[in-house]
């Protein structure tokens, strides 16, 4: 039982704040974008419309594209905000079957 | 020894059944108090004294936390939490709204515009007035990627061929400046025609309907220049838009007044029977014309009819459903947010509108009023007097809402309400502080249940709301 | 001939027991792979010579930028927020710049490279203030760090830069350096104070649109000359029908400045990387083909398909083979004339290179 826990995501920051001796600091939330650098297509599409000028294999561009956040829609960002989601599975093609799905942090 | 009392300007508990919820009023931060909480924060609450040094283990702990967050401070030295000096010298706007005709086909009693005329007097704004005024907010909201121009009156059907022209204006304009232009308006619905539907929808308008209520209700205010009831005329056009229009949700606006406080009744029709979306309770707590402010009594019936309302809110979101009352939406995406006002709106700072002759004024109520203006669509926003206001209005030194537990939340109230019953759109709108500060505590309370009953509701039901914002 | 893969321990234990052998020098590859492993592969024997570890590069490894003596590679590592310098003898760290502090996050976007003197590293940084609920984007700059600043280095100055910077290049009199951003930017080094610009995104290419550049793999050896494709589009001739896509093959020369470009196609393939022969006869660019592209007249020469993609390519410093790196766990070699596969060194464990950009050194 430690008193009290928190109820919305203010109260979170509010706690992690408080134990950095940062309470005056919290500020209303503003929302942030993503990490998009570009605005390619992604990997549905190559530059012809087809698929034929992807990376072959797909994985062969999988991290290379990951690594630099290229494509935020396709690939969690390691950049900043998942950046353990390959740690461990360092070959895209053999290791690409343990890359799992991140969700939202709360 | 440090001797450590508790400041309910900086925390507030809301008890209901055996569960507690601590706001911290600073921040707008939510907890849950579990028993040792609960304990030790009733004893502080009850003005027993705590000495740090003198407990251990958990307690100490958590007397620790608390006064971190400044909830205990040591006795002799208390002070409400409140950031320092607000100065507001940016004025990102987002919205814009343009008075496009003061004049309206209808006259309902209780109407607060100012410069209200007769559709045979209604003066009409220029293209060359709102188009310097699409012009200026594309300027003004150089940070962003979307915009919103809102067009009001008056009733804003009166005037189409400006809109169409704004419109055209305004995507145009839009487009080379790289910024998405939404757009949206509130009728009375009485000119509404399948062809400007489907304009409307054309443009992805969003589109709200002033209606208040079954024919009963909505005839007592709601009347035509010659005295007739308009319900008849009103709910054939709603029907046929809410059939129609499939481009955004559609959403009713019910305004409150004197002798009209049956929010069930008319919640059961707007949204059971009609099938609004939403519907937004709009309580005229003052006006100019005294007669339609709701009396205080009638203000607590209104208010003990938002809170059943609001229990059918939390019955139907915890079903994982939505019952469209939009003033709970609205409260709890503040707390789930944990919005931390310093303004009580957007006024001025996000938003303004524009009067006939292009003057800047703080919101839709003002223009026409004599409250004098923030500058000019041509000449450009008076940064100095606009600023010295908001700076004012962030200002609670002196004011009741310097130590209010919900003054992060309301942060004075509204300006014209305020200007409506005292003359001034600085005076705190104190008639209505209890009664909003008991739809806090109900809010809170609704909001825990809620999280624990099923906080999928959030994501699905108010965070959408969020990105919209 | 083919390398028998072993333990990476034991392979830096052979390496420190070699000395470098004194004689005329000679081409090696360095790359790296994931998780945080620097390579010296031998194209002579086809080979890995040599397998480091990299501290903290917290499963990112990006641009390699090799001192001009060829014993140091400075890595840019750790989410692109530090660049390590890793002595290829020895596998030590020995320089080490960790870009963010409390509170600001700095990220060196690719860009970063070496003086000609070895003595310098300009690095160009997007900074970021972390509030506690709010980020505070600030402007670029350019960080100078002294290569003798050990593991703990900080910059010795710093100027203001343009957005948007993915190449930097020193100019190989060490007086400046250049930046490819939306244009091309030459600052002087000692002041940061800008020199000139011309324009890339607004080329002065005749009837051409505007052009579209992908350049993070900043390979300038063995000429001294910076290559790259870069695509852009013309109208379709009588005005009729979709405007043509071409490829045209970018070349700064880091001696004279001179910036030059020159179609050589209808765009028929991607090209990610180029690199220029010795002779500056020709450059070769690489992707899921292996191109060759005759500079003299500016026409494709020669093209063949590759058995996965490879973002890097690299050419000897006889010019007689080429090498394709990058992106998977590979590195392949070719014959310059015929392109035709001579060989192939697979990385240890298999592990990708991805954006990582493999060079050459002499040494």
């Amino acid at each position: 039982m430690s008193g009290m826990k928190p109820t919305n995501r203010k109260a979170e920051l509010l706690l992690d704040a408080a134990a950095a001796g940062h309470v005056p600091e919290v500020v209303a939330m503003e929302s942030v974008a993503g990490c998009a650098t570009t605005f390619d297509p992604g990997w549905e599409v190559d530059p012809f419309g087809g698929v034929a000028s992807l990376c072959q294999p797909m994985e062969a561009d999988l991290y290379g594209c990951s690594d630099p956040c290229w494509w935020p829609a396709q690939v969690p960002d390691t950049l900043n905000t998942y950046p353990d989601w390959d740690v461990g599975k360092p070959s895209a093609q053999d290791d690409w079957r343990e890359l799992g799905s991140v969700f939202p942090k709360k | 020894m440090e001797r450590m009392v508790f400041n309910s300007a900086n925390a507030h508990v809301v008890r209901f059944g055996d569960r507690a919820m601590l706001l911290h009023v600073p921040t707008t931060a939510l907890f849950e108090l579990d028993e040792l909480g609960q304990s030790v924060i009733s004893r502080a609450a009850a003005g027993e004294e705590l000495e740090l040094g003198s407990l251990q283990g958990e307690v100490a702990e958590f007397v620790g936390q608390l006064k971190d967050l400044e909830i205990l401070q040591v006795r002799g030295q208390e002070r409400a939490l409140n950031p320092g000096r607000v100065k507001v010298d940016a004025y990102p706007l987002s919205t814009l709204v343009l008075n496009v005709n003061t004049g309206c086909n209808l006259s309902c009693s209780y109407c607060y515009k100012e410069d209200l005329q007769t559709p045979a007097r209604g003066q009409r704004m220029d293209f060359s007035i709102a188009s310097g005024s699409v012009d200026l907010l594309l300027s003004q909201a150089e940070a962003r990627d979307s915009v919103s121009i809102v067009f009001f009156g008056g009733e804003p059907l009166t005037n189409m061929p400006l809109i169409r022209q704004v419109v055209d204006y305004a995507e145009r304009r839009g487009e080379e400046a790289g910024k998405h232009v939404e757009f949206s308006l509130t009728t009375n619905a009485t000119l509404l025609t399948p062809e400007l539907i489907d304009f409307f929808g054309a443009h992805r308008f969003g589109i709200s309907i002033s209606m208040d209520g079954p024919k009963v209700i909505h005839d007592r205010n709601r009347r035509t220049v010659g005295g007739k009831g308009t319900y008849d005329v009103v709910v054939k056009k709603a029907r046929l838009l809410l059939e129609r229009y499939r481009a955004k949700p559609v959403g009713a606006r019910v305004t409150l007044t004197a002798g009209t406080t049956e929010i069930e009744a008319i919640h059961a029709h707007l949204r059971g029977e009609l099938g609004f979306h939403e519907v937004g309770y709009a309580p005229v707590t003052s006006s100019n014309n005294a007669g339609y402010a709701l009396s205080a009594h009638e203000l607590t019936e209104v208010h003990a009819g938002f809170e059943r309302l609001g229990g059918n809110y939390l019955d139907c979101a915890l079903r994982g459903e939505n019952n469209g009352f939009s003033n709970m939406h609205q409260l709890m995406t503040d707390l789930h947010e944990g919005r931390r006002k310093s303004l009580p709106c957007g006024a001025g700072v996000g938003l303004l509108a524009v009067d006939r002759e292009g003057g800047l004024n703080l919101c839709h109520r003002f223009t026409g009023s004599e409250l004098p203006v923030f500058g000019h669509v041509e000449r450009g926003i008076d940064g100095e007097r606009l600023s010295e206001f908001l700076g004012k209005a962030a200002d609670r030194t002196g004011t009741h809402c310097a130590s209010c537990r919900i003054r992060n939340l309301c942060a004075g109230g509204c300006y014209h309400e305020a200007y409506a019953r005292f003359g001034d759109p600085l005076h705190r709108t104190y008639h209505y502080c209890d009664l909003l500060r008991r739809w806090v505590d109900f809010g809170i309370g609704v909001y825990a249940q809620l999280m624990t009953g099923n906080p999928a509701f959030f994501r699905r039901h108010i965070e959408t709301r969020r990105a919209q914002a | 001939m083919l390398s028998i893969p072993r333990p990476w321990w034991m392979m830096v234990a052979l390496v420190a027991a070699a000395t470098v052998s004194a004689g005329p020098k000679r081409d090696y590859i360095v790359t790296a792979a994931k998780p945080d492993r620097l390579f010296v592969i031998d194209p002579a024997t086809r080979s890995i010579r040599s397998e480091f570890r990299i501290p903290e590069a917290n499963d990112f490894l990006g641009t390699i930028v090799p001192s001009p003596d060829g014993r140091i590679a400075y890595v840019l590592v750790n989410k692109m927020e530090s660049i390590s310098g890793i002595d290829l003898d020895s596998g030590k760290e020995v320089f080490r710049a960790n870009l963010s502090s409390p509170g600001e996050r700095v990220k060196c976007v690719f860009a970063f490279d070496v003086t000609p003197d070895g003595q310098e590293l300009i690095v160009y940084e997007v900074p970021v203030r972390l509030g506690l609920s709010e980020y505070q984007v600030e402007d670029t700059r350019f960080a100078v760090f002294n290569t003798r600043a050990g593991l703990d280095a900080r910059p010795v100055r710093q100027f203001p830069a343009p957005r948007r910077i993915h190449t930097l290049l020193s100019r190989k009199d060490g007086k400046s350096f250049f930046a490819i951003g939306f244009d091309l930017y030459e600052l002087d080094r000692a002041t940061g104070k800008p020199l000139s610009q011309k324009g890339v995104r607004n080329w002065e290419y005749t009837n051409h649109s505007m052009p579209d550049l992908l350049a993070f793999w900043p390979v300038s050896e063995p000429t001294g000359v910076f290559a790259t494709p870069i695509y852009s589009s013309v109208p379709p001739p009588a005005g009729k029908g979709d405007p043509i896509p071409k490829t045209a093959l970018m070349t700064l020369d880091l001696t004279t400045g001179d910036l030059q470009y020159h179609d050589f196609e209808d765009t028929a393939a991607l090209i990610f990387s180029a690199v220029l022969n010795p002779a500056k006869t020709e450059a070769f660019g690489v992707y899921s083909q292996l191109s060759k592209i005759d500079t003299r007249s500016n026409t494709l020469a020669k093209r063949v398909d590759l058995d996965h993609t490879y973002y890097a390519v690299l050419v000897s410093s006889d010019g007689k083979e080429v090498y394709a790196a990058g992106a998977m766990c590979d590195v392949t070699f070719f014959d310059a004339l015929t392109l035709q596969k001579k060989g192939n060194v697979r990385l240890t464990g298999c592990t990708d290179q991805a954006i990582t950009s493999p060079r050459v050194i002499r040494r």
